[in-house]
């Protein structure tokens, strides 16, 4: 069942998952100086994770989108064809169903970006690729931005999912999750960015899965 | 015989309107139930309460003896539900539909599968949302019966098929259910489509199950009186078991809950010229019941198998 359910996500979301690698794709061959497009100046990052402002606009954009759009997509796509009929009633609990959802949404969020920063992380510590120097520790503000976006991808799917009229309401959220991730990521200890990512995400879970229990479908 | 659904005052309001009025209902195990109504009348939401779909608030439910708040999955894979509309993943061909819904189910008929797509010629490499609206509707039926239910609730199966497919879909449904003596309800605005498959019906009014009896029952007790006078027509208020009442001309059309001695009496006692009493098919039944006075209408809310009891419901 748990098989069937990874499988049916992942293929709903093939084509969202094959923009954001194609786009993960584009940012690394951007990064490491790789020209795809004649749009391209074919120069890598000078100081690789150092004030790398290329790389956290790439990182922004990618999993920022990924987050949001995969997460009104696993939601509020299902209500709006109306096949949570169907799914609902398949002798699993909602839990199940819908924690499933979120394992595989988040597991693709971590995954594309992720892989983004690692390859790049791979590239700059490989000799001869660069002029500067280059440690382990300078990757460890991206990895900490990229552990704050499943919580903008909690508060995109929250949003798809909670019933309400207003569409400034229906956002609140996702907006709040966001403020919640750019204060994590913005955080100077590692410790607290840690425990504010993993309080909120449990509250988002927890709202989230009172919100299957009890709306309507 | 037990009951494999039982609701107890089941009530729905949205947006403060009462959408499922107090519904009280059981269907007996083994037996078709047709459940009717015009658009909005409550059938859907009934249905979606039953299926955990949507929330009731206030009254219980049970279906296959376990409250609806709380179905094993054990049970709910014994329960077979077709939505209104029959929703499913249109990127999934059809093999891919049974290969999911497989994956749930402990028990799984492989063999009726292959017959039903066989009957059907569908193929397994269709995409569900390149079929025809009946093809989909036979696609969800497949994907029902497969699990070998007990219990199928099927919420107007036949909206948006022409005739042909709709005949053509039915046909086989009565024959997948004679087969294994299984327990249905399925909600429908289309007569014709109730008349050849239940055997007992309700009819819901604006929320509220007005009629809950045989199908026979129904189409027997509703009956139109046609009264001519010489000159206006009196006020026929007074008439027991009045449905709806028409004035055409010096005519007076009246549409009863059944015509016993006491109507009879009723009736003639507004000196009427004539009368005379017209059997009804259950589609002119039906029209006549639901088009009346909501509030007004006589209830057939527990089996009727005398007229007087009928009026008795009626009056109260």
């Amino acid at each position: 069942m748990h098989k069937a359910l990874v499988i049916k996500e992942l293929r709903e979301s093939a084509g969202l998952i094959a923009v954001a690698v194609a786009a993960a794709a584009y940012a690394l061959a951007d990064l490491t100086g790789v020209r795809l497009l004649p749009i391209q100046n074919g120069m890598p990052s000078a100081y690789p994770f150092v004030g790398d402002t290329t790389l956290t606009m790439y990182l922004c954009l990618l999993a920022g989108s990924l987050a949001i759009l995969l997460g009104f997509k696993q939601s509020a796509w299902e209500l709006w064809q109306n096949t949570y009929l169907f799914l609902l009633h398949r002798p699993a609990s909602r839990t199940a169903i819908f924690a499933t959802k979120l394992v595989v949404g988040i597991a693709v969020l971590l995954l594309v970006p992720g892989a983004l920063i690692q390859l790049y992380a791979m590239w700059a510590a490989t000799p001869g690729n660069h002029a500067t120097p280059f440690f382990w520790s300078m990757t460890a503000w991206a990895w900490k931005l990229w552990f704050a976006f499943p919580l903008v991808y909690l508060g995109a799917f929250l949003s798809g999912i909670r019933p309400r009229r207003w569409f400034g309401s229906r956002l609140l959220p996702l907006a709040t999750a966001g403020v919640l991730a750019a204060v994590a990521a913005a955080m100077p200890w590692w410790w607290l960015a840690l425990a504010i990512v993993l309080v909120a995400a449990a509250a988002y879970v927890a709202i989230i899965f009172h919100t299957v229990q009890t709306r309507n479908f | 015989m037990s009951d494999a659904i039982v609701t107890d005052r089941l009530t729905k309001h949205y947006h403060g309107r009462r959408v499922v009025d107090s519904l009280s209902l059981r269907v007996p195990a083994g037996s078709v139930y047709g459940l009717l109504g015009r658009n909005g009348a409550g059938k859907s939401t009934a249905i979606k309460i039953l299926m955990c779909m949507v929330r009731q608030d206030s009254g219980t439910a049970t279906l296959l003896g376990e409250d609806i708040g709380h179905i094993a999955d054990d049970t709910r894979a014994r329960i077979a539900y077709l939505a209104e509309g029959h929703p499913l993943y249109g990127w999934m061909t059809i093999g891919q539909a049974v290969e999911f819904t497989r994956a749930f189910y402990p028990r799984w008929n492989d063999g009726l599968v292959e017959q039903i797509l066989d009957h059907f010629e569908l193929s397994r490499k269709q995409k569900f949302r390149r079929l025809s609206r009946g093809q989909q509707a036979q696609v969800s039926l497949v994907l029902a019966v497969a699990p070998d239910p007990e219990l199928l609730v099927l919420d107007d199966p036949t909206l948006g098929m022409d005739t042909v497919v709709r005949r053509d879909f039915l046909e086989s449904l009565i024959q997948i259910i004679q087969r294994q003596g299984r327990t249905i309800l399925f909600s429908s605005h289309i007569l014709g489509d109730v008349e050849r498959v239940a055997d007992r019906i309700g009819i819901m009014v604006g929320g509220v199950l007005r009629v809950d009896c045989r199908t026979e029952t129904f189409r027997e007790s509703v009956r139109k009186i046609v009264l001519e006078f010489i000159g206006t027509p009196p006020d026929s208020a007074a008439v027991p078991g009045l449905v709806s009442c028409r004035q055409m001309g010096t005519g007076l059309e009246l549409v009863l809950v059944g015509y016993d001695d006491a109507q009879r009496e009723a009736v003639e006692r507004l000196r009427p010229q004539s009368i005379e009493v017209l059997d009804l098919n259950l589609e002119d039944a039906f029209i006549e019941y639901t088009r009346g006075s909501r509030r007004s209408l006589p209830l057939f809310a527990t089996e009727i198998e005398d007229a007087q009891s009928a009026r008795n419901q009626g009056a109260a």
